[in-house]
């Protein structure tokens, strides 16, 4: 179904922390969260103008890399996801397991 | 902009000319262009002469001149950009030039010991951080060179059976 | 295998102290992210879609025990008690801090390891055939030019700003294992009929988005003139390869605008300057470097190998294994043994810790201690003793690592896409797991024989779908998972590229296709011994594409 005309996306401000490497969000308190859920959603061009602004003090800062606004999917009753498949891996993690040791064989 | 030349920073004694500008009486800089026009009045000044290359330009045409020069400027357009390396060693193994090489452009002091090998022994400088460090003689990067450099004065050729190792001084 | 010298050793001492310092500037931010972005690369620290991901240079793909455990010990103290095998035969972490890195890097120096130029645009890793001193179809050992190609290429003065990375394989064998034909330099070392060494020489290969078999400039150079021939090719590519456009910028792009007899004339051109200088390789180094390569102490054995005969007897398990994972050795009673990183439905090229451990002790106890990676990212112990794989069998057991498939449809290829890599647009290891779900049946995948299946999840090709016999390559449409099939690829000797078979699959659709395709080739291979490849070449695309669109 095609969606209807938008002119704006709802976004929120992603970022990955120098230091770690870690996949960060802007929070509303304008600190960096791990978790997704935690992050400030713009939902206006001007709002997700103020929040690029405010974040990109903490590039500056050497805080942060890789600083972007992404698109986020807000729909009834569903809590807040990113809308690419790319950023929702992002912010869950790898779609397949990380690697484990096998459970011991018995060889028969 | 800050001079680096030969170990140390230097008052920069060459005037860089626009095209279109009267040269002086002192060593000039000019470009390419200027010189394929007007090679014959600029060997006939009572000065020394430099030449600027820009980012993409070569020795085409200018082969049988490059001796003229006391010095030629090759242009880092940008850091990545490694053309002028190669363009400095020809000059200096394969034109046997003698004259100063030039870096101007974006330098930064992770890259000043190749420029040094490759040929460059004087650099235009901007960056700070650079400038700090070229003051203070921390830019020698690894003392363990595993090729010969275009210019090895700086170094030493260990025994064994290796022609191309090289150790910094 | 290679050991360093007091020089080498403070090479890498030294490198390791100017990136710590790099990491250090970076963090506090005297460098920005433009400017410490090319730094980084060239010491293998990329900023992937998690964290920061280092891949470690494994060159010419050999690891001693001891390196390999020491691989093991920093994926369990500063990642995720997992490592990634590459396609280039290198070892990616991939949940790596940034201010780890100089106390990680401090750790693979000790170890006579290192990270330098497995990535940005200068000379990469240098890679060569897997089998390299142990096949039984070998002319001559590529490694020790491996190695004086590594040495020349590390920090080079004059190659470090290339227009794009260049990579560089070498093999010794008439039997391509290393995929020269589609590498910047491609080497073959050979014999002639005065028997002496030389290479002929392959130039402007690749992947990528234009793929590209490379052209021999020549067939046979003298072995000493190596240095000053890649040198002259590297020089002409430095000066006149593109820099207006990074997705024409590898050499394979300069050949083919400049055409093979002009980039031939450039590059002997070129050459003549500078043959029979400082960079003619002396034959006291060529046996030098030859010295640290010779043959292990192989052990007396029955030739007759009564045990492993016994064993395969014994046990069909084992005697699949044998027949599948074990390639002829030129010393009567021994044999290559390739350790399989794909177990069915597994990660392609993924070791944990404790494999790797437990690879290092089999490789200590029955490899003369040595290990190597493949670019097909397996593991490999190059020598071992026929009679010791059923002991060597029953302890890959135990560590999930005894997945008899070498070559088989389920040894698949694939890059690690969109579950990590920022420049993936499609997944690839999902796929490569579901594939090997469908084909799970081991009798299945033995009865369809040698087939190579390639995924890459990006047209970068890192997953080389290119040259897979089938190849799979994962493309975004509209937000959406697509993937394409190429038919007919080889990376050997009878180097090919694939065809692409028509339009893309959904992810849904993807492993049917390959079913179909699989399917199709069964019903119409000649015999059995027929394989994929050879059906492909004699049956051509039309009935394979009929088969997925039209049937």
């Amino acid at each position: 179904m095609a969606k209807p005309a938008r002119n704006f996306e709802a976004v929120v401000a992603s970022a990955n922390a120098l230091a770690s490497g870690a996949v960060v969000y802007r929070t509303a308190e304008g600190s960096w969260s791990p978790h997704f859920k935690d992050a400030l959603i713009a939902r206006s061009k001007s709002e997700a103008e103020a929040l690029l602004a405010a974040a990109d003090g903490d590039v500056k800062a050497t805080l942060i890399v890789e600083l972007a606004l992404i698109e986020v999917a807000l729909e009834e009753g569903v809590a807040p996801r990113p809308r690419s498949l790319r950023e929702r891996i992002r912010a869950e993690g790898p779609t397949v397991p990380i690697p484990q040791d096998p459970q011991p064989v018995i060889r028969t | 902009m800050p001079l680096y030349r030969n170990g140390q920073f230097v008052s920069d004694d060459w005037s860089f000319a626009d095209d279109n500008e009267i040269l002086g009486a002192g060593p000039s800089v000019v470009s390419k262009a200027r010189f394929l026009q007007d090679r014959d009045g600029l060997l006939a000044r009572n000065a020394p002469l430099g030449l600027v290359l820009q980012a993409g330009e070569n020795f085409t045409d200018i082969e049988e001149d490059l001796l003229h020069f006391a010095m030629i400027v090759l242009t880092l357009p940008k850091f990545t950009d490694g053309r002028a390396y190669s363009l400095a060693y020809l000059l200096r193994d394969r034109y046997d030039f003698s004259g100063e090489i030039r870096a101007r452009g974006d330098v930064l002091r992770d890259q000043v010991s190749f420029l040094l090998r490759a040929g460059f022994d004087s650099l235009e400088v901007s960056n700070e951080p650079t400038i700090r460090a070229l003051a203070a003689g921390d830019v020698k990067g690894v003392s363990v060179r595993y090729q010969p450099a275009a210019d090895d004065t700086g170094d030493t050729s260990p025994e064994g059976a290796r022609p191309w190792l090289r150790l910094a001084r | 295998m290679y050991r360093y010298d007091e020089f080498d050793h403070r090479f890498v001492m030294e490198r390791t102290k100017e990136f710590a310092g790099q990491v250090t500037r970076r963090l506090s931010g005297e460098l920005s992210e433009e400017q410490f972005r090319p730094l980084r690369l060239m010491n293998g620290v990329y900023l992937q879609l998690h964290a920061y991901m280092l891949r470690i240079a494994i060159p010419y793909g050999t690891l001693s025990s001891r390196q390999l455990r020491k691989l093991a010990d920093i994926a369990r103290r500063y990642d995720r008690d997992y490592g990634h095998f590459t396609t280039r035969q290198n070892l990616q972490f991939n949940w790596i801090k940034l201010a780890d890195m100089p106390a990680i890097l401090a750790e693979l120096a000790e170890v006579e390891m290192h990270a330098i130029q497995t990535s940005g645009n200068c000379i990469r890793n240098v890679t060569a055939d897997h089998f390299a001193g142990a096949a039984a179809d070998e002319i001559a050992d590529p490694r020790p030019w491996a190695e004086i190609i590594r040495q020349w290429s590390s920090l080079h003065p004059e190659f470090s700003f290339l227009p794009r990375k260049f990579k560089v394989a070498v093999t010794g064998a008439a039997k391509d294992r290393a995929a020269i034909q589609v590498h910047d330099i491609g080497l073959e070392l050979k014999r002639n009929d005065k028997g002496e060494n030389g290479f002929a020489v392959w130039v402007g290969g690749g992947q990528g988005r234009t793929p590209m078999i490379a052209k021999k400039l020549t067939d046979f150079l003298p072995e000493s003139d190596i240095l000053a021939y890649c040198d002259a090719i590297l020089r002409v590519y430095n000066l006149e390869g593109r820099r207006d456009n990074k997705y024409k910028a590898r050499i394979k792009i300069l050949v083919h605008e400049m055409g093979e007899e002009e980039m031939r004339a450039a590059v002997e051109k070129e050459f003549a300057a500078i043959r029979g200088k400082t960079l003619t390789v002396p034959a006291p180094e060529i046996a030098r470097i030859n010295a640290y390569f010779a043959p292990p102490a192989y052990q007396l054995c029955d030739p007759a190998t009564p045990v492993f005969v016994a064993a395969q007897a014994a046990d069909s398990q084992f005697r699949m294994f044998a027949e599948r994972n074990v390639t002829p050795h030129k010393q009567p009673g021994y044999g290559v043994l390739t350790i399989s990183l794909k177990p069915v439905g597994g990660p392609p090229g993924d070791a944990t810790s404790s494999q790797m451990d437990r690879i290092a002790d089999l490789a200590e106890r029955y490899g003369h201690d040595e290990i190597r990676v493949s670019h097909e990212q397996n593991l490999v112990l190059p020598h071992v003793r026929l009679d010791d794989l059923p002991a060597i069998h029953a302890s890959l057991i135990e560590g999930g690592l005894a997945t008899a498939n070498a070559g088989l449809i389920t040894d698949i290829i694939a890059c690690p896409g969109l579950d990590y890599c920022t420049l993936a647009n499609a997944r690839s290891i999902p796929v490569a797991q579901r594939i090997s779900e469908r084909f799970a049946d081991i009798a299945r995948q033995r009865d369809i024989g040698d087939l190579k299946l390639k995924i890459s999840g990006c047209i970068n090709a890192c997953g080389h779908h290119h040259v897979g016999h089938i190849g799979i390559l994962g493309v975004d449409r509209k937000g959406e998972e697509f993937y394409q099939i190429t038919l007919g690829g080889s990376g050997d000797e009878t180097c090919a590229i694939g065809e692409i078979a028509g339009r893309g699959f959904s992810s849904d659709e993807i492993v049917g296709a390959v079913e179909t395709v699989v399917d199709t080739y069964l019903k119409l291979r000649q015999t059995p011994q027929e394989d994929f490849l050879a059906a492909y070449r004699r049956l051509g695309s039309a009935p394979f594409q009929e088969a997925l669109y039209v049937a």
